[in-house]
């Protein structure tokens, strides 16, 4: 069965989540992440595949309503239909990679990890000089 | 009602919630949730001029604790010993902090 609006979805969290311009957060389960929106929340996880006599891993999208239940859920499995031209699989683990990283801050780590090396290297180069 | 009191309750049974984490309270817990749920929600649906961000905060906190109300549920089936109370308490603490910039800014909004 297609997913349209799921796939659309999809895209335009991974673009924007992509983009820095959506911030994940964690969860009360580890390797969950979630986004909000005013009215639903988007979580991205993963799990053990669930075809069988394989081993991988299945990357999901669940989508909770404004109580909190989970009103629908795909897995890159499930999405084969919609992505005609691209694999499902390597989009949702993008999408997760990223809503990962957006939730564990690793952007805002790696910058203020630069800036540092940046400012040490500067306060070496000064010192040199004045040698 | 009022959002300032409903938000106060909220915040304050996050606190509660922590606490009975620590203890390893596990079977007093499930009504614990329920009720933040109850008052999340009435935050949301007290103030109608409530901004997109505060609506995504208020509802980001609703699916967390269902979640953990569902995962406590299922421990308390089997073994709640297992339990991660650092993690649990780490998530709920920023909840509350997103919570309280709801909170703030409603006070501010009504000069208390």
């Amino acid at each position: 069965m297609p997913h349209p609006k799921m796939k659309a979805i999809i895209d335009i969290l991974q673009r924007r989540t992509m983009d820095d311009k959506l911030v994940w957060e964690e969860t009360e389960e580890e390797g969950f992440y979630q986004i909000a929106f005013p009215r639903y929340a988007v979580r991205v996880s993963k799990r053990p595949t669930k075809v069988s006599g394989t081993t991988g891993t299945d990357y999901l999208v669940s989508i909770y309503n404004t109580e909190g239940k989970l009103i629908d859920e795909v897995s890159d499995l499930d999405m084969q239909e919609d992505y005609t031209d691209s694999d499902p699989y390597y989009m949702m683990k993008e999408l997760y990679d990223n809503a990962r990283r957006s939730a564990m801050g690793v952007q805002t780590a790696l910058g203020d990890i630069l800036k540092n090396l940046e400012e040490s290297g500067e306060k070496e180069e000064d010192s040199g000089d004045r040698e | 009602m009022d959002l300032v009191a409903e938000s106060s309750t909220a915040l304050g049974l996050m606190d509660q919630i922590k606490f009975l984490h620590r203890q390893n309270e596990w079977p007093l817990l499930p009504d614990k949730y329920t009720a933040l749920r109850k008052a999340l929600i009435s935050v949301k649906s007290i103030d109608a001029d409530l901004t997109e961000e505060q609506n995504s905060i208020i509802q980001g906190a609703v699916v967390i604790i269902r979640r953990m109300e569902s995962k406590v549920e299922m421990a308390l089936q089997t073994d709640p010993a297992k339990l991660d109370v650092a993690n649990l308490n780490t998530v709920i603490s920023k909840q509350m902090d997103a919570l309280q910039t709801v909170l703030i800014a409603e006070k501010y909004k009504i000069g208390r």
